[in-house]
């Protein structure tokens, strides 16, 4: 379980006084992230995600409030037991190669037989071919993808990652998508944190997303509610004669849509349903045009939370 | 952890090679021939040159080992990734800085071995004088430590200014009665600046045969107290 208890952090160096006083960038967040559970954080910049981040893993202290990772204080937690961490700015000496880089995280993770892992994560996430090339020569996506290998290096309880997906291209989203899920797989109480912007991804990924903004969660969307496993579909069906009436009676409570009288909003309660349902219409001779869940995007329900 | 850390200061290791060869041909005590001078001023010559030489190359090379090496991963972010992993930073930089004092320690050792065999074809001076080189060491590692662990950048460039800084307020104090300070302010500054004086009176006793234990138990504390404030900061200064 990871916990965010009433958290107030309000950075006042030097240039936050000149500034005219501290700077909030987190106000009151309270947040529980169950285990088992994946959580993604949007907001706007300056919301406040990547300093939950740093408050996570230790790197700053709450002005007030409290933070714990598994009843522990963040830093105790991260000294013991190590967090899979990729960092929205991936930054790695320049003159290290990508194998001595992955050696370096290994002797820090106290990984047992190191080499053979290093070996193993790099060919998971195909740097196999840089290895001996140095990190300042590496492109956006072999970065990003040395610092997903260096997450990977040992078997750890809770994987944070900041804009992860910066930099990939399609295909290496997608398969980010799957080395995520895979990690989740080998342990079902393991927690992942996504901060991104990328918010179809999130979607995928997530379970459940918390809405930052100013320093504030303003709401927590579950993606995995009965809405948003069993949401309405809207079903269209060809003008033939007896079609209204046999999507009435196989359909009940059907909704016909206004100026769209072969149009419907039905609410089956599986997804088993939706299938024996449709066999039915269809065995009827209905010709059915098209059946589409009706969920709201996570980019529909952020914006829409917004307004 | 130490091999890894050994190949990231590969290239400061050579480099501190190269300083033991430039310091060997710099060093006039090394090749004056004892036939070609006097016979008193040899014999001073001998243990001043090889002893100072070989502290300077011990601090040199602390210096170097450890330049920026708190300062530029709080500065570029490297720590992120690093101390994701279960890894306390006081250990890792306690690791480092005790590793680069071994460095600095065997560089001084092998000068103290090889400088006095090339120029001399035997050992004149005993092991006794690398204490020198290492309350050096100490000190302006402490020093280093504590500006890498407080400034963005510029601590090896500080300690070395410091360094020389020392030096030139000891000459002017030696040799300059009438400087505008009282010998309170004089004592105050001497007593902040780092602790050449103590190490002189080390190397003194040292020629006399003896150890001057509270001057180098007080240079050995100057360093500790900059190191250890240097992992205060490391331990409670929250990361950029």
């Amino acid at each position: 379980m990871i916990r965010f208890t009433d958290v107030v952090k309000e950075f006042a160096g030097p240039l936050a006084r000149a500034r005219g006083g501290p700077v909030r960038a987190l106000d009151g967040v309270t947040l529980e992230v169950p285990p088992g559970t994946a959580l993604g954080i949007v907001g706007p910049n300056g919301a406040g995600k990547s300093t939950l981040i740093r408050l996570l893993l230790g790197y700053i202290r709450p002005t007030r409030g409290r933070v714990e990772v598994h009843g522990m204080g963040p830093r105790g937690y991260v000294e013991k037991h190590g967090v899979a961490y990729v960092s929205e700015l991936v930054a790695i000496p320049p003159s290290w190669t990508t194998r001595g880089a992955l050696d370096a995280y290994a002797a820090l993770a106290e990984v047992e037989h190191a080499r053979a892992r290093v070996g193993e994560v790099m060919e998971r996430m195909e740097i196999a071919e840089v290895a001996q090339r140095r990190v300042r020569y590496l492109s956006k996506g072999n970065l990003q993808r040395l610092a997903m290998a260096q997450a990977l290096l040992a078997p750890r309880g809770v994987m944070v990652l900041d804009e992860p997906t910066s930099g990939l291209d399609p295909e290496w989203i997608a398969r980010l998508r799957s080395v995520v899920a895979e990690w989740r797989a080998e342990d079902p109480n393991r927690i992942v944190l996504i901060a991104s912007h990328n918010l179809d991804e999130l979607e995928r990924t997530a379970d459940r997303v918390a809405v930052l903004e100013s320093g504030r969660v303003r709401e927590l969307l579950d993606l995995r509610s009965a809405e948003g496993v069993n949401p309405p579909y809207r079903l269209e069906v060809e003008d033939t004669p007896g079609a209204v009436e046999a999507v009435h009676e196989i359909f009940p409570g059907a909704l016909e849509e206004e100026g769209a009288p072969w149009a419907f909003r039905v609410e089956p309660a599986s997804p088993r349903e939706v299938s024996e349902r449709l066999a039915a219409l269809l065995a009827r001779g209905v010709v059915v045009r098209a059946l589409a869940p009706q969920r709201l995007r996570l980019e529909e329900r952020v914006r829409g939370g917004a307004r | 952890m130490i091999p890894i850390l050994l190949r990231q200061l590969r290239w400061r290791i050579a480099a501190l090679v190269l300083a033991g060869f430039v310091f060997y041909l710099g060093d006039p005590a090394l090749h004056e021939h004892p036939a070609e001078t006097p016979g008193d001023v040899a014999e001073l010559l001998e243990p001043f040159g090889i002893s100072f030489t070989i502290a300077n190359l011990a601090t040199v090379g602390m210096v170097a080992l450890l330049a920026g090496f708190i300062a530029a991963d709080r500065r570029r972010g490297y720590y992120r990734l690093a101390f994701s992993h279960p890894t306390r930073p006081l250990a890792f930089y306690g690791l480092r800085w005790v590793l680069s004092l071994a460095l600095a320690m065997l560089a001084g050792a092998f000068f103290w071995l090889f400088a006095q065999l090339a120029a001399w074809g035997g050992i004149r001076v005993g092991p006794s004088f690398l204490l020198q080189a290492l309350l050096l060491a100490v000190v302006y590692g402490g020093i280093t430590a504590f500006f890498s662990a407080l400034l963005p950048r510029g601590d090896a460039i500080l300690a070395v200014i410091l360094f020389f800084l020392t030096d030139f307020w000891l000459t002017l104090v030696a040799e300059s009665p009438v400087l505008p300070f009282t010998p309170g302010v004089r004592a105050a500054i001497s007593f902040v600046l780092p602790p050449h004086s103590a190490v002189s009176d080390v190397y003194n006793a040292l020629l006399s045969g003896g150890v001057a234990w509270g001057a180098a138990a007080y240079a050995l504390g100057y360093g500790l107290f900059w190191l250890v404030l240097a992992g205060l900061l490391v331990k409670y200064r929250e990361w950029p």
